[in-house]
């Protein structure tokens, strides 16, 4: 106790010298401070960061009209589809002090094509934030919705690439982007906690950076409804940490990420017989490092550096499912032997359920990239030039850095239409509508919520009462869980090609790969398992008025699936990616000096691999953004992209009865739009444009009966056709 | 005075850690006589080795049983399939089962042609393992559970003079069990008071199966 008394004492005493020390430090930089804060508030009320509720936001009314015609459609099949809506998003900002705002995001959706069955109409809110930059300006934090990016192994984003990709379509993926929350940077939609700390300049150093996230993820796609409206009981989080110094134009950082599924809550629901719970556990941790010579060398016109990654992943699941449990117990038993009456000891071992956790996988791997860049400004011209090298593991994964925002794969427009050959039902069903519908098509709808949109139908596009993969009638489809992402309890319904789900390992659809649109070599952005092989880049602008793009990737997989020639059986083989992109636009406005924007724009992409699938995709855009007269613009894009399969894609699914084996040969798309934009007011227009998309799709396909005779087979093209109309007004306000 | 509560809390854990015996008892030895083995009690009386491995045999159809269900599978046809291949084995292997000490346990002379006797074919037939081709093998391989044997002791076999080992030479003049404790457990006890227990030790003649007393 004397020992206690007297550490009490030293505490007390230690704690009023460091607060008296500090109180002093304080005192002297507490008129600084002030000062600074005056200016700042000052700059800040400029900024209208006025403390109070702000309201703004977008208010689009308008229609969308698609008629598709194709040979393979059943005669009773509907052509159009139409929608009519009313879409307001609303942005209320609420700042309780200078420092700090709170950002709500509320969508209200009136469909006119179901309004009457509609008996009251949910609103959704879709951002919700608490954001701030405080204690001097050195804290950043988000709670609630953020977008959070670390390094392109780490914490990342893969996005889409078209170069050149002419406003009209560009202004319809981001529109496609937004209502799913997404936008076009490479940083991740989350929902958590992130701080962010800013030393700004100490002496020799000119940063200090610290910043720690803590985010929960969606688990699976949840089959069962639980009691209490969404809670879900399988929880995933996310943490994240890095810290950074920069100095002299070089910035060397570590981060680390960690993705895991807590148990306790996953297994607070009882195992089925069939179950097999998955946990999954992601570590990557990084060292980043990069050097740009414009902080030390300012006065040279031309800068170099070099930015590079080196990541170390370590991926581990382990499952549970229900298994045997032998347990032993002694009875004691009388027993007749010969008339004589004897008691021995039985041994009753009893078997029973138990939950075995088993190790499933254990594997880790490495990850490495380096560019070189050369960037400058020389008579207008402003370019940039980078080239690098990767090598990634086979056994390298990084999830926050891996799942791409576009995952394509839905039939947006026109998603009722019937088929008369159950092939080509089931192409639309697993391999998807054209990936031009996917990138820049979305249907938002307002639906009265029912069982049929709760549940997902197996038949693929429409509300059908067609069997189930296992021939039961009303059955759930066997694609379920790839679907739930579209199951909104508000009822606010999407059919959109994009998602910030971020996507395990065993979850990842191999089917994602197959859509080069976001990139053959690297579908997983630099962060994609066992590739190797050098990248490079060029960016030209002249004067804002000359664009020029080039982007080649060549790169190698060791351990991909091929074909051995001889026997015609799979093989592992090494494909080698071959990728090259170019791309150029002129403002010829301002290059005749005009006053206004004429803007033509075009590029040219192939890929192409040589082992697995031999795919070949290739793809054509060109378009013309032109300020035709005051107010009026003309807008017009023309893409065509064809996808080659050299060794076909084949897939599989059953139709009742029948068994159906499809194998896609070749995919040609192509798009062309064209539309006037009206300028009402400084920020709002009328815009009506129209459309044809063509997807034709060579497959060849077999059908067997349920006693596994071949009923049907042979070589099809899958050819549809959509016109669109759409006609809108948008007013921001 | 704290201090003296101290003091008086380490003396006491003292005089108790000093008391206290390291030596750990088990219970399952200690109930036994000197040198009782299981594989000796077990040699001696070989009904308790049978009726543990029939044991073993039911728990496995049970499980085969069990697991056929799962699988919409009628069990009974199964079974029905096994036991006829099981009577169709070969009369050699047939003959090896009926005479082994420990899983028929039958006379050689009774051996000969098992299948022609029907209340040895029904007892043999417990030893089918469903769904086990080599069915010998297997049962050969069920593993001992010694502490169950050597529990029947304690249990049931001191208590009902059951001789746990074979007598040696020298023993062979000793007294053999009680005549009237023979007979008052020939009877069922009214209640657990009135059960005469045997409160001696027996070995057993190997040559006549005659019991004899253990000096202790």
């Amino acid at each position: 106790m004397n020992f206690n008394m007297n550490m009490r004492k030293f505490l007390l005493t230690s704690a009023v010298a460091f607060s008296a020390a500090t109180a002093f430090a304080a005192e002297n930089q507490a008129e600084v401070v002030t000062q600074q804060k005056s200016l700042l508030e000052k700059l800040d009320s400029l900024n209208a960061a006025v403390l109070g509720l702000k309201i703004n936001g977008t208010a689009k009314a308008g229609v969308l009209a698609s008629f598709s015609s194709s040979d393979q459609y059943a005669k009773e099949s509907p052509t159009q589809e139409n929608q009519a809506f009313t879409d307001v998003d609303l942005r209320l900002t609420a700042r309780p002090s200078s420092e700090t705002m709170i950002d709500v995001e509320l969508r209200l959706h009136k469909d006119w094509q179901n309004s009457y069955d509609e008996n009251n109409n949910p609103i959704i809110g879709h951002w919700f934030s608490y954001d701030g930059t405080i204690l001097n300006k050195h804290v950043d934090f988000n709670l609630g919705y953020m977008r959070v990016g670390y390094t392109p192994l780490t914490v990342f984003a893969p996005q889409t690439e078209i170069l050149q990709e002419p406003e009209i379509f560009s202004e319809k993926r981001r529109e496609a982007l937004a209502k799913r929350n997404l936008d076009t940077t490479s940083r991740r939609l989350l929902q958590g906690l992130n701080v962010a700390y800013n030393s700004g300049s100490v002496g020799a150093v000119d940063n200090i950076t610290a910043q720690l996230t803590g985010a929960r993820l969606r688990n699976t796609g949840k089959k069962v409804d639980q009691v209490f409206f969404d809670f879900d009981f399988s929880d995933r989080y996310m943490l994240g940490a890095r810290a950074g110094v920069e100095s002299y134009g070089a910035h060397l950082g570590l981060n680390f990420v960690n993705l895991l599924d807590r148990k306790l809550t996953r297994r607070s629901r009882q195992i089925e017989d069939t179950d097999t719970i998955y946990y999954d556990n992601n570590r990557v941790f990084s060292a980043d490092l990069s050097f740009d010579s414009k902080k030390a060398l300012p006065t040279l016109p031309v800068s170099f550096g070099l930015n590079g990654e080196f990541a170390m992943s370590k991926w581990k699941v382990d499952r549970d499912y229900l298994g045997k449990e032998v347990k032993v117990s002694y009875k004691v038993v009388e027993k007749n032997i010969n008339g004589e009456r004897i008691v021995y000891i039985k041994n009753a071992s009893t078997t029973s359920q138990a939950v075995v956790n088993q190790d499933y996988v254990d594997e880790s791997g490495n990850s490495f990239y380096a560019n070189l860049f050369a960037k400058g400004d020389i008579n207008d011209i402003d370019f940039k030039v980078e080239a690098g090298y990767l090598k990634t593991d086979e056994k390298f994964w990084s999830e926050m850095a891996s799942s791409p925002v576009y995952q394509g794969r839905a039939v947006i427009l026109n998603a009722n239409a019937l088929y008369t050959n159950p092939a080509d039902s089931l192409i639309l069903a697993t391999y998807g509508a054209s990936s031009l519908e996917n990138l820049y098509f979305n249907v938002y709808n307002s639906t009265t919520l029912q069982a049929y949109n709760l549940m997902t139908s197996a038949n693929t596009n429409s509300l059908s009462n067609n069997g189930d993969l296992f021939g039961r009638q009303n059955g759930e489809s066997g694609y379920l869980y790839s679907r739930l992402d579209n199951n909104y309890k508000n009822g606010h319904f999407y059919r959109n090609g994009y998602t910030g789900n971020v996507a395990k390992r065993l979850e990842l659809d191999p089917l994602m790969e197959l859509d080069p649109s976001v990139g053959l070599a690297l579908p997983f952005g630099l962060a994609t398992p066992d590739r190797k092989g050098i990248t490079a880049k060029v960016d030209v602008n002249w004067a804002d008025k000359v664009f020029f793009n080039a982007r080649v990737n060549m790169l190698t997989q060791a351990n991909s699936l091929g074909i051995d020639p001889a026997t015609g059986l799979a093989q592992i083989a090494e494909n080698k990616f071959t990728e090259f992109a170019v791309g150029i636009g002129a403002d010829i406005g301002a290059l005749a000096a005009l006053d206004r924007q004429i803007l033509v724009q075009g590029s040219f992409s192939q890929a192409k691999e040589n082992a697995y699938l031999k795919r070949t995709a290739k793809r054509i855009v060109a378009g013309v953004t032109a300020d035709v007269w005051g107010p009026i613009a003309l807008l017009a894009g023309f893409q065509q992209y064809e996808k080659e399969f050299g060794n076909g894609f084949g897939f599989g699914g059953a139709f009742g009865e029948m068994n159906v084996a499809v194998s896609v040969l070749k995919a040609s798309e192509r798009l062309i739009m064209g539309g006037i934009r009206v300028k009402l007011a400084p920020i709002s227009y009328l815009s009506v444009q129209y459309g044809m998309l063509t997807n034709d799709l060579d497959y060849a396909y077999a059908i067997t009966g349920a006693d596994g005779a071949l009923t049907a087979a042979g070589a099809e093209k899958l050819s549809i056709s959509k016109n669109i109309i759409t006609a809108d007004v948008t007013v921001n306000f | 005075m704290k201090k003296l509560y101290q003091y008086t809390m380490i003396l006491l854990a003292g005089v108790l850690g000093a008391c206290s015996s390291l030596e750990v008892s088990d219970p399952y030895s200690e109930n036994l006589p000197a040198g009782f083995t299981a594989q000796g009690y077990m040699d001696v009386h070989p009904i308790l080795r049978k009726l543990q491995i029939k044991d073993y045999v039911e728990v496995h159809n049970a499980y085969v049983q069990d697991s056929l269900q799962k699988l919409g599978l009628d069990y009974a046809a199964v079974k029905a399939a096994d036991d006829a291949a099981f009577a169709a084995l070969d009369p050699a292997v047939l003959a090896a089962i009926c005479a082994d000490k420990f899983l028929g346990g039958y006379p050689a002379a009774s051996c000969a042609n098992p299948a022609a006797d029907e209340a040895i074919m029904k007892d043999l037939m417990e030893f089918n393992f469903v769904g086990v081709p080599d069915d010998f093998t297997a049962l050969t391989q069920v593993p001992i559970d010694e502490i169950a044997i050597s529990q029947q002791y304690v249990v049931f076999g001191q208590a009902h003079g059951w001789a746990y080992r074979w007598c040696d030479a020298t023993e062979l003049a000793n007294p053999g069990r009680d005549q009237a404790i023979i007979d008052a457990q020939a009877k069922r006890a009214a209640s657990a008071d009135k059960f005469v227990a045997d409160p001696g030790i027996y070995c057993m003649d190997a040559a006549t199966g005659a019991l004899h007393k253990v000096n202790q």
